[in-house]
Parts: structure tokens; C-alpha cells; sequence
């Protein structure tokens, strides 16, 4: 047997744990290396060592301090540990609640706030509408155009309030009327 | 009466039968809490918060394993918990004041066999020795305690760790290991003379 796997059976050979084979191997390893018997007598000498510390005495008033406590939760069964315990069931609302909240915030959110988006380019709204109103089709598209070039150039809230103006107008000579509000 | 009929009585909330099972564990459970937690005041409690938590489980124990394996398990739990929880509040050192005042010291030699210079390098190597145990990390110290200190055997070990025969002896053989290379670098142990011939003698 080679010195590696003496010195890590070591410990269980010194506890006695090992097979009989086992054991035997090892005390024939060990009348043959000084090494390793070196190694066994120094962990031998340390594990006694540690068997042989103080042990620490117990304090004489300790069962007096248990048997008060025990008296007291006794006394008092809903005291301390009671009153801190959450019950099982009340996870399932808390639950639910979480799941409501991280549903809007991360699924439902983009759907609410599609609704409530009122105002729709004019552009999409004539393209949407296109093949609906396919008889006005090509009126749209002459007005698509002039639109859209007025868009390129400028874009401030004002003028896309004149453009939707210029298409009410539009729109009450040709439909009597549209409502760009969703509601 | 043996652990079991102590048991039962206690399931029955017999008060006098947890107090004789006390009785019989409380040098093992207040030595594992001391020497996990290194200082007597947390030992001190902890000991009483796991004698009250055994009192307050006992009507769980089926009796699959034997009432130490339980209890030993219970205590190592709640001493695994506290060291956790105290990590990161402060370091754990053995205080010099654990190894008693000089006038005690003189006391104790009086009525002691051995030389006071014989006592005083004995105490010394065991403050070595614990200084390297609690060193150890908590896995390496808990196993050391149960087997080196308390003398559990690799079952019951396993049976309180919760792993296999083969586990124990190879995490033993680590942490003894780890504790030889720490006393061989830290201490006199085995390079100063017969020191340890002396520390056995005493």
C-alpha cells in the first residue's frame, strides 16, 4: 500500500473503522515507513490531546432558568413564539396581491396605456381607413400627401393642432365629421 | 428508566421526566454549545433555547432514531444557526479571562497532583489547542467536537450530520488534518521538548 492512501485513511484506521483487511494493511505499511508512523503517532498524540481538554462545567442555576421559562411559556401558551408565527393560508391573498401588481406593472401595463393613447397620427388613421373608405381612397391619398409634407416641415404641437383642424374640415365636407377621441 | 420511557412521560407532560432527561444530557448539550460557541454566556442560553425547544417538540419525536442522535442534532442545528447569525457581528475569540484568574489558578494547584509549572503549561496547550479548533471552520470544529471531544461514534455522527459513513470519515480525516497543520504551525505541541508527554501526564 502506498504512503498516499495510508496517511488518508489514517484517521478512520485510529478510530478503528476500517475493514479488518484494511487495518492490517495499514500496520504492515507502518512497520515498514517511519514517515508514516511519524504521521500516525503525531494525529494519535493530537486526537488524545483534544479528548483530554476540560470540560466546561455547567452552570448550577441553568435547569432553575429552563424550568422558569417553560413555566412561563406555559402560562402563557400565545406569548412570544405564538404571536410571531404567520399563518399558512393568509400567503394565498398576499399572493394573489403580488401577482395582480407584477401583472400590471410588467404585462398589463402596455395594453392599459394603449387605450388611453387618444390621439392617433393623422397619417395611420387615413392609411387605417383606407381600405374601408376604398370609394375615398384616392381623395385620402392627395390628402395623405399634403399632410405628410407639411409634417417634414415642422413638427411642434401648434402645427399638428392646424393639421388636425385642416383634417376636420376635411373630413365634415367629405363625412360630416370623424372623432379622433377613442372613448 | 432509559431515554425512551423519559420520552413517553414527557409526551404525556410529565415535567419531572424532562427534567431527569436534562439531567442526563446536560454536560454533552452545555460542552457542544460552549465549544461551538466559545464563550459561556451564549452557551448558557443556548443551552436553555434548545432544552426549551426539545420540551416544546418532544410530542414530534417518532423514535426512529435514538433520543441523543435527535437531541445532539437539535443542538448542533441551533448552534449552526447562532454562529450564523453572529458572523458578520463580531469575532469569535477565546477570552483570556475563560482560563480563569491566577489566584484561581493557585487555588486549583493546591489540591492538584501536578506541579504548578506542570499545570500552567497544560492550560497553556489547551488554550493552544482551542485556539486552533475554533479556528476551524463551523463543519470542520463540529465534527471535531462530536468525535474528538464528545466521543460519538462515526454513526451516530452520521446520523446527527445527516450523511453517509463514507462522508464522516472523509470530513474527520479533513478537518483533524486541517487542525494537525494549524498546531504544527501556531504551536510548541510537538517541538518543544516532551510538552506533550507533559499535557498527557497531567
Amino acid at each position: 500500500m502506498k504512503c498516499l492512501k495510508v496517511r488518508k485513511n489514517l484517521s478512520a484506521f485510529l478510530d478503528n473503522e476500517l475493514s479488518s483487511e484494511m487495518h492490517r494493511q495499514i500496520e504492515l505499511h507502518l512497520s515498514e515507513c517511519a514517515d508514516c508512523l511519524h504521521e500516525t503517532e503525531k494525529l494519535s498524540d493530537m486526537i488524545g490531546l483534544v479528548g483530554k481538554t476540560e470540560r466546561p462545567e455547567v452552570p448550577p442555576y441553568l435547569w432553575e432558568s429552563i424550568k422558569h421559562r417553560l413555566e412561563v411559556i406555559q402560562a402563557h401558551p400565545a406569548s412570544k413564539e405564538a404571536s410571531f408565527k404567520i399563518p399558512k393560508w393568509s400567503f394565498i391573498p398576499a399572493g394573489a396581491v403580488i401577482f395582480t401588481i407584477l401583472f400590471y406593472l410588467l404585462i398589463g401595463q402596455p395594453f392599459l396605456i394603449k387605450h388611453k393613447n387618444t390621439q392617433i397620427p393623422v397619417a395611420v388613421y387615413i392609411q387605417e381607413h383606407k381600405s374601408v373608405y376604398s370609394e375615398q381612397a384616392l381623395i385620402l391619398d392627395s390628402w395623405a400627401e399634403s399632410v405628410s409634407s407639411k409634417t417634414n416641415e415642422s413638427t411642434d404641437k401648434s402645427q399638428s393642432g392646424t393639421r388636425m383642424s385642416e383634417l376636420d374640415v376635411f373630413m365634415e365636407a367629405h363625412y360630416g365629421g370623424i372623432q379622433t377621441n377613442g372613448s | 428508566m432509559d431515554d425512551t420511557g423519559l420520552v413517553r412521560l414527557c409526551q404525556n407532560g410529565d415535567m419531572t421526566a424532562f427534567e431527569q432527561l436534562f439531567r442526563r444530557h446536560q454536560d454533552r448539550i452545555y460542552g457542544i454549545a460552549y465549544r461551538m460557541m466559545n464563550n459561556r454566556e451564549d452557551a448558557f442560553d443556548l443551552t436553555q433555547e434548545i432544552f426549551i425547544r426539545v420540551y416544546q417538540k418532544i410530542g414530534d419525536f417518532n423514535f426512529k432514531s435514538a433520543f441523543s442522535t435527535w437531541l445532539y442534532r437539535l443542538a448542533l442545528n441551533l448552534c449552526t444557526d447562532e454562529l450564523r447569525k453572529q458572523k458578520s457581528r463580531r469575532k469569535r475569540e477565546i477570552s483570556t479571562t475563560e482560563l480563569g484568574s491566577l489566584a484561581e489558578v493557585s487555588a486549583i494547584m493546591q489540591v492538584d497532583e501536578n506541579t504548578p509549572e506542570d499545570y500552567v503549561i497544560s492550560k497553556e496547550h489547551e488554550k493552544q489547542i482551542w485556539d486552533a479548533i475554533n479556528s476551524l471552520k463551523d463543519k470542520d470544529r463540529a465534527v471535531i467536537i462530536l468525535r474528538d471531544v464528545e466521543g460519538l461514534s462515526y454513526e451516530e455522527i452520521s446520523e446527527i450530520l445527516k450523511c453517509s459513513l463514507g462522508r464522516v470519515k472523509s470530513r474527520l480525516h479533513e478537518a483533524r488534518q486541517k487542525l494537525k497543520a494549524i498546531l504544527e504551525t501556531n504551536t510548541d505541541l510537538w517541538t518543544g521538548g516532551n510538552n506533550i508527554e507533559m499535557l498527557k501526564g497531567s
